[in-house]
């Protein structure tokens, strides 16, 4: 389903934050991308939404590849993405329900009636649908980052990336969060994920990738990841936070 | 110190003085924030070039006093058009005033949108990048708005500056509240009277607009 091929990025000409990394993801799968701080987990991850340009390499959307020159064909072809952020990035000018409704009515099309009935479904389903006349400002990070998540998922996407969801939560909210994620992958939504929650990406995934200085080091099945690998600087990482 | 001589008659004519400040503040804050969003977008935009000519105006017009400004349109702008079009020309005072202003009233509003945008959190606009909205759609549905609420103050601050900034407009025969103070002055040789009566209208004027504001501004604050 996207098939990232030799991705390059590099920061103000200096900073290598990835390097040569292909990645296949198949539709239904599961990927997390772990790794040390600053190891190109999020850059991988925000250059295929869009959000940094690689300097070189390639993602293949269901084949086509992403054309990088053209903005507003590249918008296009990403809208089968859903992304969520480590700070949630409500749009802090509108409401619950009216920062799920924007997307559908302005890029999809949407009559507003449609978008809102959409919107409460999705807003019930992370449980907030009491929240729909709030503003952002009002609810805690883990209710904003709910929201985030079904903000993404009103525009019906066929893959969500997540950079680092849970990094900005106090820890009591962290679980409503991942609950919400979970219920995800039951539905067999394919997903790449940014996280430092080993013990979730080792629950959930398919296939876990261990990322350090740009560099994907190894990866593989949660429990090749976990139990198996010979790879040392994997072992020290996974020791150091397990 | 006779304050007798303000008339009923004399201080509805610096009332309307008053008013006509009020008038030219009004149309130079309104040609300022277009010129502003315009200087702005240029001076955010990707092109050098766009950004280089806003620069200039920005700096030519907050480096320069404005009383020099409205002179210079007034007195020698008039001279380099007669030169180029071989004809004599005289510039109507109020037009040549208000453009003045606005013009300059621009240029620090160039500066207070661009500052006002670039205050929004980066965050809003990845978030609208990644959800599909075009440039047009992400800055008039969520980064403006958001900018907006930091500019207001600011600008009513600007509007405030110029219904003040107004009376430089006396010295080039436009009849606003300072020229009318001065002109029953002259008239009565007594100049104590309209000019603390004209003094008392601009506090008035400019306490009522800001407190406007912050009913305004409170009203906007729902979304923090």
């Amino acid at each position: 389903m996207i098939d990232i091929i030799d991705l390059n990025k590099t920061f103000n000409n200096k900073v290598e934050a990835v390097k040569d990394f292909s990645l296949k993801v198949e539709k239904g799968e599961v990927i997390s991308l772990i790794g040390p701080s600053g190891s190109g987990k999020s850059t991988v991850l925000r250059c295929i939404a869009g959000l940094e340009t690689p300097d070189k390499g390639k993602i293949l959307i269901n084949g086509q590849a992403i054309n990088f020159r053209n903005e507003k064909l590249a918008r296009k072809q990403r809208t089968i993405m859903g992304f969520v952020f480590q700070h949630f990035n409500l749009f802090s000018n509108m409401t619950v329900l009216k920062n799920l409704t924007v997307a559908p009515v302005n890029v999809q099309g949407k009559s507003e009636q449609e978008a809102e009935e959409l919107a409460m479904k999705y807003l019930k389903r992370v449980g907030l649908e009491d929240k729909a006349d709030e503003f952002p400002s009002k609810l805690s990070g883990g209710q904003q980052q709910r929201v985030a998540i079904a903000r993404a998922l009103c525009m019906n996407p066929e893959i969500m990336l997540f950079d680092e969801p849970t990094s900005a939560l106090d820890p009591e909210m962290i679980k409503e969060v991942l609950n919400v994620i979970r219920d995800l992958v039951e539905d067999g939504m394919t997903m790449i994920i940014v996280s430092h929650e080993m013990n979730f990406a080792r629950e959930v995934s398919d296939r876990i990738a261990f990322l350090e200085n740009g560099k994907m080091l190894e990866i593989g099945t949660p429990d090749y990841i976990f139990n198996q690998t010979e790879n040392q600087r994997v072992k020290d990482f996974l020791d150091k936070v397990l | 110190m006779d304050f007798t001589i303000i008339t009923p008659e004399i201080f509805i004519y610096l009332l309307k003085g008053a008013g006509m400040s009020l008038f030219i503040a009004a149309i130079a804050t309104t040609m300022g924030l277009i010129l502003g969003t315009l200087g702005a977008a240029a001076k955010l935009s990707r092109s050098r070039f766009l950004n280089f000519i806003a620069s200039v105006y920005v700096e030519v017009f907050r480096g320069t006093p404005m009383m020099m400004q409205i002179t210079f349109a007034f007195l020698a702008l008039p001279a380099l058009v007669t030169l180029i079009l071989g004809k004599p020309i005289r510039f109507n005072p109020l037009v040549t005033g208000i453009a003045a202003i606005s013009i300059n009233s621009g240029a620090y509003t160039t500066e207070l949108i661009r500052s006002g945008i670039n205050g929004v959190d980066k965050g809003q606009f990845e978030a609208a990048d990644t959800l599909g909205l075009t440039y047009r759609q992400k800055m008039k549905l969520v980064i403006l708005p958001q900018a907006f609420k930091q500019i207001l103050p600011p600008m009513v601050s600007e509007f405030i500056t110029l219904i003040k900034d107004s009376s430089l407009l006396s010295t080039i025969g436009v009849v606003e509240l300072m020229k009318s103070a001065t002109t029953v002055g002259a008239n009565y040789y007594a100049y104590l009277p309209p000019l603390t009566v004209a003094s008392g209208i601009y506090l008035v004027l400019t306490l009522v607009i800001s407190a406007i504001s912050k009913v305004i501004e409170r009203r906007l604050a729902v979304s923090d």
